[in-house]
């Protein structure tokens, strides 16, 4: 079908199906959970091609008897050939309603399995994915599958019956007239066999233009504010015209090049050539005696079938394969191998954090983010994590809630191996300050005490005192009942922030783990966050990644890193003490925050 | 469906005539179509009686299909011959268009929704909606031709096509009306459902603590069976419709067939005219049910082009009819009042106050005070409703935008690099620069550490290091960027504690040497960093409400002291457990 499509569609040529193995195999997988539907929405299908078939051999019977000029069964066979008629819409509307109803529940299903799987992913690999690439997932990929499994099957059955039982039925009423009619057929497919010839090489170079004026045109629009700041920038403007003209000039090539093949294809596998072929055969042949008036009118009705039953799926063609480029990218996400936990999760003995000779890697082919990293924090202390960006700090701050596993030695939390906790207890173990401040569509009061449902009105009052929240809450409208919107686009950073630390609070675990940087998004309001997070802090196991040396001078313990090892640790004197890495840091700190942008001013006029 | 072939007329521009004459191919091709099937109506006759003429008439048949064929090669030019042009024109087009569209407009829209219309929907616009225009045309002419022609053979034959349309219509009625009723129920069960899908992902962590994964997630669950409900049960409202619009093509070639048969019982219509009768109406229903399974397709291919043209219709930011030219960087806000599209109340309002040549002015205030605008404003993102921006005494408003660009630069927090190499990342600021001339600005914003660790120093291609570059190195290298650019005036968003000390300390000796003898205006965040800047505004809900040097501020005692007395105690706040 595909190869029959491309050879007479510019509109699938140009648009070729991506590897069309994977394509088809993972859409294999996918529409198991409502194949028995498919197959019956085919089945409906294939009848209504039959029906249809059946309704134009009844026509040319109406047009035999009428030539006969006897009457006999002439109403009885009007009356059939509308029931036929009617059954061959009413079937295939059944079809696509089967396969609709289908789809949508598979929408429904994909979903549900998508973000099943999601729920038991490493954090780390769907934040590396991202929200908004998941998003498209789910929810566009899904109904991306809408072509493939809703609209297509209710022709392809029909697809498939029409043009068989034509061509039997035309070669019972005429097999010489049936062979005419069938003649097309071979010179066609050898006509396509013969453009298809050098496809894949086409194929392949096409992907590859595609691509890089698809890239081309993401980097002109993304760095659209760069490009018009510095306006002289002709020079990315030509990147963008140059690989426009690269792609325009291989659609060019690829359209000349089967251009002449195409149109005589498209040319014969035409009705009009079908029915001229027949009928100028048929007369000939009744001249000379071989065949009846009727029969050659039942070969004209019916001859067209076979070329016409397959267009509807050659202008769908496109959008079949961007279904099956969709289901590749769904079962890209379904293969992501997820996190192993054990039958039966272990229990914590305290609040401390070990790390025993971690390395770990976020790709196997580069290096390792952490080399062979240890150290421990006592249950009830403060550490923090100091050093350059990409020293690691920030990956160990994503190892202790078991964002990814490690390659090689052990994190340790209440002197259990991470990956000896089910997720929900690792979790509640340990509160997270490190991410955008996440609020989700409902009430204040649900957003705090998501994480401890069986809160009462007093403890959530005083989680948020303590957060520093309490004052702005009783301000809005409705309290603590306000509606926080959208991703809380009506409450400032800072305030979602301070609401998220309330939460923690209420979730009451013994680790906290909190990275300054993101903490404080929002610098206005600084202060106020940093009472919160003091307030959370208070009798906690505290690790935090710190960018601003000052806030953690009195820490009970500063571990230094640089390019994934640990390179110094100790408390914020003994470490100066011993002028070395972290005493350049802190004199660089001291200058950084004492600096005053320096402008010497031009004589004023 | 017209709305389809005057969106293609819009787009194609330059290749209007090779559209029109694909339109006008494909009307022509269909009517010749039309009547070769009609003269079934002399052959089947003429064979019958054994006539002389039949040995004509299927030369004819035959001319007509070669005619056919012929005006059918014009037809398909337009798809296999000047569609590549037609999108690389799109394209450029599209390009262009971008650049002239004010900046607001750009962020309003999603950037991910803009490279879709330029890279997909511009393809598919010439590719798809070419292709399904013609052959659309072809489907509904050839019907109407074969009616036409069938009145006049016996004009009570049109009884039965009008019957069938009726049926059609009346379906296609009931459709229509069914869905305009579910269509907002349906975007509204997907939004919703979007937006639990966003959340589910952002919180995970979250919900993941509280055991609220997979099945357990309540809201998530909820919402994706409700759009489940809502989408089936649009489905089952439209079935009965749908089945009766479909029919309608159907019942058209029975009631035809019937029709001529009952004519032809009643001796009013000869067998012959009759049997032809049956050939042609099975012709005239067929194109009638490929149309109707061309509808989906054509409704996406639409939306393609709608958006395209979408895009192409913005407004420009009006462009001076003569242009001047600005001398001098002294900056004045006059009673400069700016409002976001889509907002009702103004981000800054009636804005007054002067950036003296060479001089250094800190803005301050909250988020959402209005810092950002003026710097926007200043660079002409938009108009403003009130009021207006000069430069050396010249209206922004009177410039052209290159000239507008060419006296200011501008390093923002957030840095886009280009995948080319780091030298020519920085050369876009001025592109007739020496490779020499790259360097020493690379090394003026103290990008040397990164160069060193770039395998090919500044002819490394970003692509290819991507992540290895940090925050604050894409600082440098935007500062080296605008040090190349040597603009007389600077734009400065300071860069926040997102950076490690290492280079905050690289990225502020950059700045250093960026703002040298520069008329500046700086974003501040920590209040340390402007204490020594000329003058100060404090910002609070898009108004000034306090002006001055630091020391000035300080003393007075207003916000800005507040403002200082709050950053200098969270310095060095304290975590102990």
């Amino acid at each position: 079908m595909v190869q029959l499509a491309s050879g007479q569609e510019p509109v699938t040529e140009s648009i070729p199906p991506p590897s069309p193995v994977s394509g088809l195999n993972a859409l294999r997988n996918l529409v198991e959970p409502v194949k028995g539907r498919l197959l019956g929405a085919l089945g409906l299908s294939g009848l209504s091609g039959i029906a249809w078939i059946a309704t134009l051999v009844l026509a040319a019977r109406i047009v035999a008897i009428l030539l006969d000029e006897s009457t006999a069964d002439l109403w009885f066979t009007v009356i059939w050939t509308g029931v036929a008629a009617v059954a061959a819409t009413v079937l295939k509307t059944f079809a696509s309603s089967v396969s609709h109803h289908a789809a949508f529940d598979h929408e429904v299903i994909m979903r549900r399995q998508l973000t099943e799987h999601l729920g038991q992913l490493p954090i780390g690999t769907v934040q590396g994915i991202g929200t908004g690439g998941l998003k498209k997932v789910i929810q566009d990929d899904v109904r991306g599958m809408h072509a493939m499994i809703a609209d297509a099957p209710p022709f392809v059955g029909a697809l498939v019956t029409a043009p068989i039982f034509g061509l039997i039925v035309m070669f019972w009423i005429d097999w010489r007239l049936g062979l005419v009619a069938f003649a097309v057929l071979p010179l066609v497919l050898g006509l396509m066999a013969y453009l298809m010839r050098d496809y894949p090489e086409l194929q392949k170079k096409f992907d590859a233009a595609q691509e890089s004026i698809n890239s081309a045109v993401v980097e002109y629009v993304q760095g659209m504010a760069e490009v018009r700041t510095f306006d002289g920038a002709s020079d990315s403007f030509s990147t963008y015209v140059h690989r426009n003209a690269k792609f325009t000039e291989f659609l060019r090539e690829w359209f000349d090049r089967s251009r002449s093949g195409a149109l005589v294809a498209r040319i014969l596998v035409a009705p009009l050539t079908m029915i001229v072929v027949v009928i100028v055969a048929g007369t000939l042949m009744n001249s000379a005696g071989l065949v009846q008036v009727s029969n050659v009118v039942a070969i004209a009705l019916l001859s067209p079938l076979i070329v016409e039953s397959i267009y509807p799926l050659m202008w769908m063609n496109e959008f079949l394969n961007r279904s099956k480029l969709s289901a590749t990218r769904i079962h890209e996400v379904l293969d992501l191998p997820t996190l192993e936990e054990p039958d039966v999760g272990k229990e914590p003995s305290d609040g401390s954090v070990r790390f025993e000779s971690v390395t770990f890697s976020y790709d196997s082919t580069r290096e390792p983010a952490l080399h062979d990293v240890s150290f421990e924090v006592p249950a009830g202390t403060v550490c923090a994590l100091v050093g350059r960006s990409g020293s690691g700090k920030s990956t160990i701050a994503r190892l202790v809630p078991r964002f990814f596993d490690v390659g090689e030695g052990r994190v340790l939390v209440g002197g259990v191996d991470v990956s000896d906790f089910s997720t929900d207890r690792l979790l509640r173990q340990v509160a997270l300050v490190f991410q955008e401040p996440f609020l989700f569509a409902g009430s204040i009061r649900e957003n705090l005490t998501l994480g401890a449902p069986t809160a009462g009105d007093e403890e959530v009052q005083a989680a948020a005192k303590a957060a520093r929240a309490h004052d702005f809450i009783v301000e809005l409208p409705e309290g603590y009942d306000t509606q926080v919107d959208e991703r809380g686009a009506s409450l400032s950073g800072g305030q979602r922030q301070r609401l998220t630390i309330a939460r923690a609070l209420l979730a009451d675990a013994p680790i906290v783990i909190l990275d300054e940087a993101t903490s404080f998004a929002d610098p206005e309001n600084e202060a106020e966050i940093q009472s919160a997070l003091a307030e959370l802090a208070k009798g906690k196991t505290v690790l935090v990644v710190a960018h601003r040396l000052s806030t953690i001078a009195d820490v009970d313990q500063i571990v230094v890193l640089e390019e994934g090892r640990v390179v110094e640790s100790g408390s914020h004197e003994s470490l100066l003490e011993a002028r070395s890495t972290y005493a350049s840091m802190w004199e660089k700190h001291e200058r950084a925050m004492s600096w005053g942008i320096r402008h010497d001013r031009v004589a004023s006029s | 469906m017209i709305s389809m072939l005057r969106l293609v007329d819009r787009i194609a521009v330059e290749h209007k005539r090779v559209w029109r004459r694909a339109v006008a191919s494909s009307v022509a091709g269909a009517v010749i179509q039309a009547i070769a099937y009609l003269s079934l109506f002399l052959l089947i006759p003429a064979v019958l009686e054994q006539s002389d003429d039949i040995g004509w008439l299927l030369m004819g048949l035959v001319v007509l299909l070669i005619l056919e064929s012929i005006v059918r090669l014009y037809e398909l030019s337009f798809g296999y011959k000047h569609a590549a042009d037609v999108i690389s024109n799109l394209r450029l087009r599209l390009g262009a268009k971008l650049r002239t569209v004010p900046a607001e407009e750009l962020s309003r829209r999603q950037s991910g929704d803009l490279s879709t219309v330029l890279a997909g929907n511009a393809r598919d616009a010439a590719l798809l909606a070419g292709d399904l225009g013609v052959t659309f045309v072809r489907l509904v002419i050839i019907p109407v031709a074969l009616a036409i022609g069938l009145a006049f053979v016996d004009w009570r034959l049109l009884a039965a096509v009008l019957f069938g349309l009726v049926v059609a219509l009346l379906g296609l009625y009931r459709f229509r009306s069914k869905m305009s009723g579910s269509v907002e129920e349906m975007h509204a069960a997907d939004a919703r459902s979007a937006s639990r899908i966003v959340e589910y992902v952002q919180g995970l962590p979250v919900f993941k603590a509280s055991g609220q994964v997979g099945a357990h997630a309540d809201r998530l669950v909820e919402a994706l069976e409700d759009q489940g409900e809502v989408l089936n049960r649009t489905q089952t409202s439209v079935t009965a419709p749908l089945a009766l619009g479909s029919s309608g093509a159907h019942l058209i070639v029975v009631g035809l067939i019937a029709m001529a048969a009952a004519l032809a019982i009643d001796g009013s219509m000869s067998v012959a005219t009759a049997a032809a009768v049956a050939v042609v109406a099975v012709r005239l229903g067929e194109p009638l049910v490929l149309a109707g399974a061309l509808t989906g397709v054509i409704e996406v291919t639409q939306s393609a082009l709608r958006r395209i043209d979408e895009v192409l219709e913005i407004p420009p930011l009006p462009q001076p009819a003569s242009p001047s030219e600005i001398e001098g960087s002294e900056v004045v806000f006059d009673g400069v009042t700016f409002s976001y599209r889509d907002q009702t109340v103004p981000a800054i309002r009636d804005m007054s106050f002067t950036l003296n040549e060479g001089s250094l002015t800190a803005l301050v205030g909250p988020s959402g005070s209005g810092k950002s605008t003026i710097a926007r404003t200043l660079m002409r993102y938009a108009d403003p409703i009130e009021g207006e921006v000069r430069i050396g005494g010249t209206d922004i408003r009177d410039v052209t935008q290159s000239e507008l660009m060419k006296h200011i630069s501008a390093v923002f927090q957030e840095v886009y690099l280009f995948d080319d190499t780091i030298l020519e990342n920085v050369r876009l600021a001025r592109p007739s620069a020496s490779d020499d001339e790259v360097a020493a600005v690379l090394h003026a914003a103290n990008c040397e550490s990164l160069l060193e660790r770039m395998p090919q120093g500044m002819h490394t291609r970003v692509g290819e290091v991507g992540g290895m570059l940090s925050g604050g190195e894409r600082q440098r290298v935007a500062i080296a960027r605008a040090l190349l650019k040597d603009a007389p005036i600077v734009i400065l968003d300071e860069p926040t504690s997102a950076l490690d000390s290492d280079s905050e300390v690289a990225v502020q000796d950059a700045i250093d040497e960026l703002v040298r003898h520069k008329t500046v205006l700086v974003i501040a965040h920590r209040l340390s960093t402007v204490a020594r800047a000329d003058q100060i505004l404090v910002l609070e809900d898009g108004r000034i409400i306090q002006q001055g040097r630091h020391e000035e501020l300080l003393s007075a005692d207003g916000r800005y002291a507040a403002m200082w007395k709050a950053q200098t105690a969270a310095k060095r706040w304290k975590i102990t457990a």
